[in-house]
């Protein structure tokens, strides 16, 4: 029993170890930015997919490939644009010659096939294509014709979306938005940051970040952190928050009434819980808490949620709203 | 769930076991205390047992309540303790998990208990928790203490005496302010006295339970006459009632009134000396009957062994008076098994004997056998009937005086009655007599000065009126006949000057005495 219980100490430490490290490795290559990389690594253990949403420039895809470096994982990036096709994501079959020169038919993975995938500016890409990445994101599987390919896990999606060119998109539906565990804005840097970043990329524009994990690893850190435990209290606060963005139950609180038009599906109850264990395990706890909760309520909730025009007109963010949410549902 | 836990569910178990105990003495004393404060403000007749028995089950019953809210289970000690100490549900987790295994979970234990056991929770911030349970308390002992106080160092009232005459009561009734009447103290006060007084008194249990009951509604009815006019009027029925009640017992009473119309001068003597409940009245009666049909007889002798017999008819009053007495019983309600009724028929069927017989027997004989009849035998029962109804009629007079000073009726509030008023009457060890004494069988019966009464030595003929004469009369002839006996050595000096002294207290005008 002692040994045992040595030997977990002894998981967890090299978990927290290892989240350390490749927050450490991160930076090298990302300035600032700290809650978005908290937040990623949170999802990538997690086993979720996030949508970054940000300006141009403020370094989503060199996180993305950061990553892939530092989690030493495929990493393959998408760029969106509405000419693409769902076979240009997914890959498709070919007709080609064999060795001895007769046709024959394969399968051609398409960049998908990845374990990390950035798909840069989604929101430009049709809805058919959307809805090529819906199966994937889901599933982890590509159905091509008859066949189908599972992907190799651990498999993560990084999402981005241009805020400012609304010209020739296709906002993404809600089915799909759902299927992001965390929507995460990365600001624009502060001016010590830019003029970090500029210092850096002065020197070189490659990533510097080393590995520190592999994918089994990732997976044996998904794993423990889906042991640790959560009270009942706990749980039910999660449900409380995410069933009081409903504005039409009697229950949900004066907020949600007045300021959401659109409430958040059952999914970002089970991304709060399978979130807060991993992020209590990051900081050193071995349950999981209100603050946990709190802490990951704005990126859970943020796509999920529709605010209405009151909101609007009365300039509240959908963050403004959901912090109203949690103050009133932690009374 | 490590010893840090113990610690605390020791602490909180000790603060739920202070403060109950502290909500426990400061309920049943707060309990107890008011419950004092309203019977002594407010008189109202309650056990002060059951008051102590009230508060001290209110105290258990909210003491026990006090514990249970306070008293914490392993859960509800698990978030107090996260919320103290700022564990982020590190304890809650704990317990929640103490029982489940997972690698996880073991070290989550483990890191709670550690931390746990480093914590530390002063007593004094269970002590100022328990400050306004203490305050409480105290309170409540104040106010136990004040009642308790109230209470001891309330003024004694007087005692009742069971069957006594002739007490007064306690204090002065109110002025009567006009038409509104309003209870006062004085008057549930001297209500209460009086009903005790009746309860411990010696009254017949049947006439008592009446006459406390009515006693007690009229207490009861206190707040609900408006007007003095309303009081009095029930009150007035009320006294009548207490009359009615003992009177019915008391069966001298019954036979008064049966007898009450009888023209036969004996009977009429010997009803008013029973009905004035006072055997040396009854004695004296009798002695004055005897001596008169011993003179009857003599004449009935002497006529009915005359030879030759005078036409005129000479009366036999002594089987009359038996005849007489048989019919008075036979109007009352009076049975075989009634005391008095058996005192009276005996005595009417010895007389009868005297002069049921074929030749009259001599008048020695029938001297001896009166004498047996009236002095012996009717005295000796009639010795057992009078004194309890006397005390009947003592306790009776009390009430109704009593009633009368505590609301201050007047005589002429009271309805008329036909019988014989029994404020009039008045026990002859009594100085305080009221009225004018004399008349015929004086000492507790007083007449009115003007009233006409039967002259014992006329024939009524048909006309009962007719023999009717002024008491002063009675009384001027009486004193004559005193004065005959003494003289003429017929009675020895010693017995003249009692009979002396008892007429002329009858004589005295009532301006004059003291």
């Amino acid at each position: 029993m002692r040994d045992m219980n040595v030997e977990n100490s002894e998981k967890v430490q090299k978990f927290s170890a290892t989240v350390k490290r490749i927050k450490e490795e991160l930076r090298r290559d990302v300035v600032g930015q700290d809650e978005i990389v908290d937040n990623i690594i949170i999802a990538i253990i997690g086993g979720g997919n996030v949508l970054l949403e940000g300006i141009p420039g403020v370094g989503k895809t060199r996180l993305v490939r950061s990553l892939g470096r530092v989690l030493n994982l495929p990493f393959s990036r998408i760029q969106f644009t509405p000419d693409l096709m769902p076979s240009d994501v997914t890959g498709t079959n070919v007709i080609e010659k064999d060795a001895n020169g007769r046709m024959v038919s394969s399968f051609r993975r398409g960049p998908i096939f990845a374990n990390l995938v950035l798909a840069d500016e989604i929101n430009r890409a049709t809805p058919k294509t959307q809805s090529a990445m819906l199966e994937v994101m889901q599933e982890h599987k590509i159905t091509v014709g008859n066949d189908r390919y599972a992907l190799e896990e651990p498999f993560f999606v990084l999402a981005t979306e241009n805020p400012i060119e609304q010209d020739g998109t296709y906002p993404l539906p809600e089915a799909q938005m759902d299927r992001f565990v965390f929507k995460l804005i990365m600001k624009f840097p502060s001016d010590d940051e830019l003029v970090d970043i500029v210092n850096m990329t002065q020197i070189t524009l490659e990533e510097n970040a080393e590995a520190v994990v592999d994918g089994p690893a990732i997976l044996e850190m998904r794993k423990l952190a889906s042991q640790v435990p959560v009270i009942d209290e706990v749980t039910r606060y999660a449900v409380k928050l995410v069933s009081g963005t409903h504005a039409e139950l009697d229950k949900a609180p004066e907020c949600a009434k007045k300021y959401i038009k659109y409430g958040a599906s059952p999914r970002a109850a089970q991304a709060l819980i399978t979130c807060a264990k991993v992020r209590a395990l990051i900081n050193g706890n071995y349950n999981v808490s209100y603050e946990d909760i709190d802490a990951l309520a704005r990126p859970v909730l943020r796509h999920r949620i529709k605010i209405n025009y009151t909101a609007v007109n009365e300039k509240l963010t959908v963050d403004d709203v959901i912090d109203l949410l949690v103050k009133e549902t932690r009374k | 769930m490590g010893e840090g836990f113990a610690r605390f569910k020791r602490q909180f178990l000790i603060d739920a076991i202070v403060k109950s105990c502290l909500v426990f003495i400061g309920v049943a004393l707060l309990v107890i205390g008011t419950f004092l404060i309203v019977i002594e403000k407010s008189e109202i007749d309650f056990d002060v047992a059951y008051a102590v028995l009230i508060g001290i089950a209110s105290g258990l019953l909210l003491g026990i309540g006090t514990f249970f809210v306070f008293h914490l289970s392993g859960k509800r000690l698990a978030k107090r303790l996260d919320k103290i100490f700022g564990l982020n549900e590190k304890v809650q987790t704990m317990y929640a998990f103490r029982e489940e295994h997972g690698s996880i979970k073991e070290l989550q234990r483990a890191d709670a208990k550690a931390i746990l056991n480093d914590c530390k929770l002063k007593m004094s911030k269970f002590v100022l928790g328990w400050a306004a349970f203490i305050a409480f308390a105290v309170l409540s002992l104040s106010l136990f203490v004040y009642s308790v106080i109230a209470m001891v160092s309330e003024p004694a009232t007087s005692d009742n005496n069971g069957g006594d005459s002739g007490q007064t009561t306690p204090s002065d009734p109110p002025v009567d302010e006009g038409d509104k009447f309003e209870p006062t103290e004085h008057h549930r006060l001297a209500l209460l006295e009086l009903i005790e007084y009746v309860r411990s008194s010696q009254l017949q249990e049947g006439a008592k339970a009446s006459v406390v009951a009515e006693l007690e509604l009229l207490l009861s009815k206190l707040d609900t006459f408006e007007t003095d006019e309303n009081m009095k009027a029930y009150v007035v029925g009320v006294i009548n009632n207490v009359r009615e009640s003992v009177n019915s017992v008391n069966t001298t009473y019954e036979l008064y009134q049966g007898a009450s119309q009888s023209a036969n001068k004996y009977l009429s003597k010997l009803n008013q000396a029973i009905f004035s409940l006072s055997i040396d009245n009854v004695r004296k009666a009798l002695n004055g009957i005897f001596e008169s049909l011993c003179n009857d007889y003599e004449a009935y002798y002497n006529y009915a062994t005359a030879d030759p017999q005078p036409e005129t008819a000479v009366e036999d009053q002594v089987g009359l008076l038996a005849k007489e007495l048989v019919a008075a019983l036979e109007k009352t309600s009076l049975g075989e098994d009634d005391d008095l009724y058996s005192v009276l028929s005996g005595l009417s069927a010895e007389l009868d004997n005297i002069t049921n017989v074929k030749k009259p027997m001599g008048v020695g004989r029938a001297q001896d056998k009166i004498r047996e009849a009236l002095l012996t035998e009717c005295l000796n029962g009639l010795k057992i009937i009078v004194p309890p109804e006397k005390i009947n009629e003592d306790v009776k007079v009390e009430v109704v005086n009593r009633l009368e000073d505590i609301f201050g009726l007047e005589a002429e509030d009271e309805e008329d009655r036909s019988y014989i008023d029994d404020s009039e009457t008045a026990d002859p060890n009594d100085k305080e007599e009221t009225g004018d004494d004399g008349g015929f069988g004086t000492g507790d019966m007083i007449f009115g000065s003007n009233d006409l009464v039967i002259d014992p030595e006329k024939e009524p003929g048909n006309n009962i009126d007719s023999i009717k004469v002024e008491y002063g009369e009675i009384i001027a002839r009486y004193d004559a006949e005193i004065t005959r006996l003494i003289e003429s050595g017929e009675i020895s000096e010693e017995i003249g000057q009692m009979l002396r002294e008892y007429f002329e207290v009858l004589m005295t005008p009532k301006e004059n005495k003291e």
